[in-house]
């Protein structure tokens, strides 16, 4: 399927969510339970204008964005550093790997409560120095950075670590008979090798932090970002409110995910032809 | 002296089953220039001696030397070509010839590269990916790419076997004529008799379980060659003869009946 016919198709179901759901708001006619279509879509055309004297809605996931881009960034380093640590050295391997199955399996979000009990209301500006400079970083709270890190972490770990144990050994034999080994071949060979098991890692580990950013912006404490707008919203019983917020955190999660898989397109484009 | 000498080498491997003996007391010798043939029934541990000679396996017992000195890690003096698939492929195929060419200031890379490209008919297709090329272009630049590193001693495991056979032809011509310009010396395993008595100065026939020397045949006639001349029929009827007497010679159930006397 192809041309302007597949985007005829592709139409096609979201015309129907659409008519369903605007069917029933105007069968129930009740804001306050489901909104119509244009209440939303009147939020959603308004990004920059103030909601609830919180902030406009595109403030609010700028500083989603900013947090989960923050924790994404330390949990996708932690992880492709232990994951090739772990694939290339036996050691760290049997060290690590007791751990990493009994934590593994305990979800981000578990770890709020006790992120924000280790790190209280810190947040990246306060721990810096400049506590009342007001730049973004003081909404980057230091527990949503646990949570978002550790959220993202083990993803981009078990794919970089199954990157490296998968290599072919054909390619280190060969590396090894043209005189490269050791390090020269972990960045000439195991690295690139891997690249795009790790750029699999980061996709699936940057969906992951998404996922939580906004579970932990729905905690107490917030006082920004997408998951609080919502849950202020839902308090505030401004349904249109809350509907733009969830198709925000799905047009925004898309976008942030397409441009990841951009990103990292470049060194994985020989893995589905590789023999 | 002798380029590359090997003395009562003995590789033992563990399977589920016990220790199986793969190579035992295996005693060769190769000097410079030679086209040594490594020829034997599948699983008479020539790969096995290939991967030792290279320095990427170990021996149990018996020394490996390369020019007087043992061989315990790959030297940087010898070359190996795999059956194939060994290109690197998110490399180029011009980076993959350039991957062993340490060193070297960067233009002399580069030219060199280039020669190896004219010289393998690659001209035109160096900045595009293996995947974009036919299998046989691939073991061409897998060849380029071990000499690339100027290897004085090149390994070869059966680097044509995955072609087709008139690929095949073409590739061993070439290949020979590459060797009689270069002063390389090649160890090339092979499971065919054709192939044998094409290229190679000297063909050794191993036998199996475990792996050993079991004849040494010097092919007495110069490059290029003719298949369908008497003294290449004469040598493949007596290689075949050879790895017949290697594969009965410790009597199990294998024979290969079904090797053609002649190649057409």
């Amino acid at each position: 399927m192809h041309g302007r016919y597949r985007y005829i198709i592709a139409a096609i179901p979201v015309v129907i969510v659409l008519g369903i759901w605007e069917y029933f708001a105007c069968a129930i006619d009740n804001a306050a339970l489901l909104p119509t279509i244009e209440a939303v879509a009147g939020r959603l055309a308004h990004p920059f204008r103030d909601i609830l004297q919180t902030g406009s809605l595109a403030n609010h996931a700028f500083i989603s964005i900013v947090r989960v881009v923050t924790g994404f960034f330390i949990g996708a380093i932690l992880g492709v550093v232990l994951g090739l640590a772990t694939g290339q050295i036996r050691i760290i391997r049997i060290l690590l790997e007791p751990v990493v199955e009994i934590v593994r399996p305990i979800c981000p979000i578990v770890w709020v409560p006790f992120a924000l009990i280790t790190f209280r209301l810190e947040t990246v500006e306060s721990i810096l120095g400049f506590r009342y400079a007001g730049t973004v970083f003081g909404e980057v709270f230091l527990a949503m950075l646990f949570v978002i890190s550790y959220g993202a972490f083990f993803p981009v770990f078990i794919n970089t670590l199954f990157g490296v144990q998968s290599i072919r050994t054909i390619y280190l034999d060969s590396a090894a008979v043209l005189g490269s080994t050791g390090w020269n071949a972990f960045f000439r060979v195991v690295v690139p090798a891997a690249a795009p098991d790790i750029c699999t890692g980061l996709r699936v580990g940057f969906g992951t932090a998404w996922f939580v950013i906004i579970a932990a912006e729905m905690l107490p404490g917030s006082s920004s970002g997408l998951g609080y707008m919502i849950m202020y919203a839902y308090q505030m019983t401004e349904m249109d409110i809350l509907m733009a917020g969830m198709i925000c955190i799905g047009i925004t999660g898309s976008g942030m995910g397409a441009l990841i898989t951009w990103l990292t397109g470049r060194v994985s484009f020989w893995q589905s032809r590789e023999h | 002296m002798a380029l590359l000498e090997i003395r009562n080498l003995e590789r033992i491997f563990i399977t589920p089953r016990g220790p199986v003996e793969a190579i035992a007391g295996l005693s060769l010798d190769c000097r410079e220039n030679e086209f040594l043939c490594i020829i034997g029934p599948s699983g008479c541990g020539k790969s096995s001696l290939l991967r030792i000679i290279a320095g990427l396996d170990r021996a149990d017992r018996g020394t490996i030397l390369f020019w007087e000195k043992a061989v315990t890690a790959p030297v940087d003096d010898v070359g190996m070509v795999f059956q194939n698939y060994s290109l690197f492929p998110w490399l180029t195929i011009k980076r993959n010839i350039m991957f062993g060419m340490k060193g070297s200031p960067r233009e002399d890379a580069q030219k060199r590269c280039e020669d190896l490209l004219e010289q393998f008919s690659l001209a035109g297709f160096g900045d595009r990916y293996p995947y974009e090329l036919s299998g046989g272009m691939q073991q061409r630049v897998a060849i380029a790419r071990a000499l690339g590193a100027k290897p004085s001693l090149l390994l070869m495991d059966e680097p044509f076997s995955a072609l087709d056979e008139k690929l095949r032809w073409g590739l061993q011509e070439e290949f020979v004529r590459i060797w009689r310009e270069q002063a390389l010396t090649i160890v090339y395993v092979t499971h065919s008799i054709d192939e044998a008595v094409f290229l190679g100065t000297r063909v050794v026939v191993m036998k199996e379980r475990p792996g050993a020397v079991n004849e040494d045949i010097s092919i007495d006639m110069s490059h290029p060659r003719d298949r369908a001349s008497p003294d290449f029929v004469e040598y493949h009827l007596k290689i075949r003869a050879a790895l017949l007497a290697a594969c009965s010679a410790n009597n199990n159930s294998h024979s290969i009946t079904t090797i053609p006397t002649t190649n057409n």
